[in-house]
């Protein structure tokens, strides 16, 4: 279980991005976080993740606190983060970046494993991660995460700007991680039917606040409770 | 024009010396991104470790192999005291690193005294190479630049802590968030470097007058070499120093020495504009 609890974090002392953030998130589960640009989604995915300046509030893993561990504690002890943007070791293979993934881990798993979820990496092994298109970068971010064997994955919109037969593709990746390992996903999303297809619960951030929780299924039946949040 | 092969072997000499002293400082800029202007001075350090050894009796030898330790752990200070303190400051790592610099050589000036030493090569004399005689010292130490290439190239790209390094490289924050704890990786990496400026110390003091100002001549090509290397690998930083060594000593002797310096000077501006662009790559 990951519990965050008041969290105010931000990049400045006195100036926090989130005004105190509640959520749980429980293995096997999705919780969609969206909100406008500037909500501070991802912001709020790097104060879990030791990254932004927390300034009050606690995260709990499993009813430990982690607030104050550095990153590279806070992601071996089982969270793993995909960041904003490519998310890839330009420069390293293909190979070298899921070996980069599982090194500082308990029980990583090995490129091979990784290779059966994103098979179009295997092809690439000994590419540069850098020569990779957009969304083979986006697969290899994803899979480097999943290299630490992770708990919980915070997924910071993975859609953003792939083709949409690959959110396809993706959504299928998710939900079957999500299925057969337990795997808990924080999904920061802006893709309505990407969300609505993987989420169990969703979270409305805006101005660092959470201002709407919608059960998932409400996403697909109702888009218009969302929609009227996302300005669309 | 006939080219003499001995000025070819100088030029070789001159690149692989500067390979020797730029390798640790492609490491600590190359990782830690520091601009460490009192790198020469660890270049210093090791010459006067070789010398305070020498003097103890101990011979060259032992000084050699005593260079990067102790220089390495000057290096761990330098990181641990000053550069990690000033990290995303780089005006002020600039200054922190230049006092640094004019505190070792004081140190150096009061233990050592102002005057120049010399240090006796540990196999005196010559041998006859292309037709003409050659210091057997300048030939061990580009055997040892030869050496440190491979350790180095090794280390970068068949160990898992050389892959760790160059995600460090690649990416400082992917690389903590995949769990690597960046700061000790670059706290080694910074004391390897120094270390490596130590040994290229004490490797080159018996070639040169070591006297405190001995650091200052270095710095300069050093940094050129390492910036106008193409990537960051050793095989990057041997042709950057074949570049402005071998270029350097080429120029000297078929133009002038005032030419070649107007082309490190020229070099110079390069390096300007690339750091610039380093820095604005890094912070995107
Ligand atoms: N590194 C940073 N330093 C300072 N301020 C930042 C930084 N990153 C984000 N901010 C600010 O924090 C606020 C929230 O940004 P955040 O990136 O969390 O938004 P977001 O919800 O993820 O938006 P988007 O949908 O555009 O990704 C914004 O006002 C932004 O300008
Ligand atoms: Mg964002």
């Amino acid at each position: 279980m990951l519990e965050v609890r008041g969290l105010v974090a931000g990049y400045r002392p006195g100036a926090p991005v989130l005004a105190g953030v509640d959520l749980e998130l429980a293995s096997g589960r999705v919780l969609a976080v969206m909100g406008r640009n500037g909500a501070g989604k991802s912001t709020l995915l790097k104060a879990i993740t030791g990254l932004a300046r927390r300034e009050a509030g606690t995260v709990r893993l499993d009813g430990r606190g982690i607030e104050n561990r550095p990153t590279e504690w806070i992601v071996r002890a089982g969270i793993g983060l995909v960041p904003q943007g490519r998310g890839v070791f330009p420069g390293l293979t293909v190979e070298e970046n899921l070996r980069l993934g599982g090194l500082g881990h308990r029980r990583p798993l090995p490129p091979a494993a990784l290779y059966t979820r994103f098979p179009v990496l295997a092809e690439r092994r000994d590419r540069d991660a850098a020569s990779l298109s957009g969304g083979e970068q986006r697969q290899l971010a994803i899979a480097r995460a999943l290299a630490g064997n992770p708990r919980f994955l915070l997924l910071d919109e993975p859609s953003e700007g792939i083709q949409p037969s690959l959110v396809e593709e993706l959504g299928a990746t998710l939900a079957a991680l999500v299925a057969a390992d337990g795997l808990g996903v924080l999904l920061v999303e802006q893709n309505l039917d990407l969300a609505a297809r993987l989420a169990d619960e969703c979270l409305v951030l805006e101005d660092g606040r959470v201002v709407d929780r919608l059960p998932g299924p409400v996403l697909a039946d109702e888009p218009a409770r969302i929609e009227r949040h996302l300005g669309l | 024009m006939p080219v003499d092969p001995v000025l070819l072997l100088d030029a070789l000499a001159q690149a692989l010396t500067l390979f020797l002293v730029a390798s640790g400082l492609a490491v600590t800029f190359g990782l830690v991104g520091v601009i460490n202007l009192a790198h020469g001075e660890l270049l210093l350090a090791g010459a006067y470790t070789a010398l305070a050894v020498e003097r103890a009796g101990l011979g060259y030898w032992a000084g050699l192999a005593l260079a990067p330790l102790v220089v390495g752990l000057l290096g761990f200070l330098l990181d641990l005291l000053v550069i990690r303190r000033l990290r995303e400051r780089p005006l002020d790592t600039l200054l922190a690193t230049w006092a640094a610099a004019l505190v070792v050589r004081q140190t150096v000036v009061a233990l050592f005294g102002p005057a120049s030493h010399t240090i006796q090569p540990p196999i005196p004399g010559s041998v006859v190479l292309l037709g003409a005689p050659y210091p057997v010292h300048r030939l061990l130490v580009m055997g040892l630049a030869l050496l440190v290439a491979a350790l180095l190239a090794w280390l970068l790209f068949a160990t898992r802590l050389g892959l760790m390094i160059r995600g460090a490289i690649a990416d400082r924050t992917l690389a903590a968030v995949s769990g690597l704890a960046v700061r000790r990786l670059e706290a080694l990496a910074f004391a390897f470097g120094a270390g490596l400026a130590g040994l290229a110390g004490a490797a080159t003091a018996p070639l040169l007058s070591v006297d405190p100002q001995m650091g200052l001549g270095f710095l300069l090509p050093a940094f050129l070499a390492v910036l106008v290397a193409p990537g960051g690998g050793p095989a990057g930083t041997a042709i950057g120093a074949a570049l402005v060594g071998g270029g350097e000593s080429l120029v000297a002797a078929f133009a002038s020495p005032v030419l070649a310096q107007l082309a490190v000077l020229a070099g110079a501006v390069v390096l300007l504009r690339r750091v610039a662009g380093r820095r604005a790559g890094r912070e995107r």
